[in-house]
């Protein structure tokens, strides 16, 4: 996987599947390990997929609970951060079906946003207003993802989001490829008919 | 190139991917099309900010609250690594369910009839045994209706099966598994949809969640790990078109692979729901869901009078239905509320008359019901009529009725690789 997120720059350590089997060894600093390297990567996409962050912490944490009984199971076919993934995917579907609060994103007010971004160099240079402008079409685009069904928002998160590519969501889903193609297509024209209007009136 | 052709286009022309001559025809399209364009101009937008979007991290509260919970669940006695215990009692039961499974036994978990016979009336007759380290720890629950349906005096309740079988399926017989009414008894004894046609109902979400958790519950029990299964139903409801309900969670093997075996219902699988639009009556598919049957509470309390024998409990009642009509008069539960096992010596069904069940059929009839659904109706016998109404379609099917007239094949099924939280296996 080459996506974003803590996963990267690892060469220096040990792997996720080195980390699972000492784990399973009785090392338990090894599951604290995997927890600190993918705590930001479940909480980023848990926010992503369910537009509030109080519902993000709690599907965040539940994904760690669940790693912890299930890790004996992990069987290495895939890698770790592909299973990972399924199973934070497939937490946040659960809670957004459980709680139906997933279209309540304008309820939730972004007002927390701020101090828990992590501001990419690209963006370091705004003006005040021009930062103001970036808050609110971000705001936008969230609103309109959390609009989306979880189908779409899945393969958004993580294809342009996240940056994986077709075969990495394809094989993260459980999907073929063309079904990737096809939810992505469909989900990117779906948000970009819903935004067209602002998008024009705020150029 | 019309426009609805070239904006189905705009995403593979953004990545590059489309082929020199669709890519040159999409082109000559945004040339002249300044609608196009603007929504090309607008899509590329959109998926430069999804790129841009930053990361959001824990704060350091949550941070710490998470490792706090870790850290608690990490010391707990069970906790994995030292998960031991909770693992060494799954395998137990995996090894009594396997050992039971060689001689094609079936095993429900379901609540008060923790042990439930299933009949197999296509000839395939199994035999019940409860394993000895799950005996007795599966608890009554019940699901109400009462909370979906508060206006409403009728009480539905259903019991969402767990099913540990390990029992090995193939493809093929996975298919036949959707197609067969009379080899899966056990399906239809918790399988239903209270309304149909709308899938936009605010209750469905409320009754998925309650037989998802009750299912959960049995796992549970079952000394398996409940979340285990909420992610394989999160699975295979994300499959899922509308609000489909989870009926029946089977642990089986697949072709070789571990794997849950999940059925859900849908708006067209209706069997026995309290109607909302007109209170105090209940409907009835009939002629394998085509027609409906109207019941009315007056006519079901009579029925219920019938069902009272001398010593005053309730005889003959299944797991499928309870409700206010059918407790009149009752005591309350019994001991032996759940299915008898089929063949086996059946509760007498009441005191009423063959003249009573003639005075129902043609009060029946005379609410307007459909023809066709009267004359499957006709074709019952009372003690046949009395086991519809409880949803008892395994005694129905021992007793020789053609259960098309009442059900629909199952539509909906999928295989979760277990741990793997990937279907491997669907038909819907």
């Amino acid at each position: 996987m080459t996506g974003r997120g803590e996963e990267e720059g690892q060469r220096d350590r040990r792997s996720d599947e080195e980390l699972v089997r000492s784990f399973l060894d009785g090392d338990r600093s090894a599951f604290e390990e995997l927890v600190n390297r993918y705590q930001s990567t479940v909480m980023n996409l848990a926010y992503r997929m369910l537009g509030n962050r109080s519902d993000a912490a709690d599907v965040c944490q539940e994904v760690f609970l669940l790693l912890l009984r299930k890790l004996h199971s992990f069987r290495g076919e895939a890698k770790f951060s592909t299973w990972l993934y399924r199973v934070a995917m497939n937490a946040c579907h659960d809670h957004a079906r459980r709680s139906r609060r997933h279209l309540s994103l304008a309820e939730s007010p972004d007002d927390e946003m701020p101090e828990m971004e992590q501001r990419l160099p690209d963006e370091g240079a705004d003006s005040p207003e021009s930062s103001m402008e970036r808050e609110e079409i971000r705001r936008q685009v969230q609103e309109a993802i959390a609009r989306l069904p979880f189908k779409f928002r899945e393969v958004i998160y993580l294809h342009d989001i996240n940056g994986y590519d077709y075969k990495e969501v394809a094989e993260i889903l459980g999907i073929n490829l063309g079904t990737v193609k096809s939810r992505l297509n469909r989900a990117r024209n779906r948000l970009a008919a819903e935004l067209e209007d602002y998008w024009e009136q705020s150029r | 190139m019309r426009c609805r052709q070239a904006r189905k286009l705009l995403s593979p022309f953004l990545e590059g991917e489309l082929g020199d001559k669709a890519a040159s025809e999409v082109r000559g399209h945004l040339d002249g099309c300044p609608a196009c364009a603007r929504r090309f101009r607008v899509l590329g937008e959109v998926v430069r900010e999804l790129t841009l979007l930053p990361q959001v991290g824990l704060t350091s509260a949550e941070a710490s609250r998470l490792h706090l919970r870790l850290e608690e669940a990490l010391s707990a006695p069970h906790a994995a690594p030292p998960h031991r215990p909770l693992l060494r009692r799954a395998a137990v039961a995996a090894c009594l369910v396997a050992a039971v499974c060689a001689a094609s036994t079936w095993i429900l978990l379901s609540g008060r009839r923790a042990v439930t016979p299933v009949g197999e009336p296509s000839g395939t007759a199994s035999t019940q045994q409860e394993p000895a380290s799950q005996a007795g720890t599966v608890t009554a629950s019940t699901l109400s209706l009462k909370d979906i349906y508060p206006e409403n005096a009728e009480e539905l309740v259903v019991r969402p099966a767990l099913v540990l079988s390990g029992r090995e399926y193939s493809a093929g017989e996975l298919q036949a598994y959707g197609e067969d009414i009379g080899s899966r008894m056990a399906f239809y004894s918790a399988y239903w949809y209270p309304i149909q046609g709308d899938t936009r109902s605010p209750y469905l979400p409320r009754l998925q969640e309650q037989l998802i958790s009750e299912l959960l519950r049995q796992a549970e029990q079952a000394g398996l790990d409940p979340l285990e299964l909420r992610q394989a139903m999160a699975t295979v409801l994300a499959e899922a078109e509308g609000p489909l309900l989870p009926c029946r969670a089977e642990l089986a093997r697949i072709e070789g692979r571990e794997a849950w075996l999940i059925s859900l219902s849908g708006p067209e699988d209706y069997l026995l729901f309290p109607d909302p639009q007109v209170p105090a009556a209940l409907h009835l598919a009939a002629r394998g869901g085509q027609e409906i049957l109207r019941l009315s509470q007056s006519i079901l309390q009579e029925l219920a009078s019938y069902l009272i024998p001398q010593g005053g409990e309730v005889s003959g009642r299944g797991p499928g239905m309870e409700g206010e009509a059918w407790e009149a008069g009752a005591s309350g539960e019994t001991e032996t509320g759940g299915r008898e096992p089929a063949g086996a010596p059946e509760a007498q069904p009441g005191i009423a008359s063959e003249e009573d069940f003639q005075v129902f059929l043609r009060e029946v009839a005379a609410q307007g019901n459909p023809a066709e659904a009267m004359a499957a109706l006709q074709a019952l016998n009372y003690e046949q009529l009395l086991l519809l109404l409880q949803g008892d379609w395994s005694a129905l099917a021992a007793r020789g009725v053609d259960l098309s007239d009442f059900l629909l094949p199952p539509r909906r099924l999928a295989a979760v690789e277990r741990n793997a939280f990937q279907v491997i296996w669907k038909a819907f």
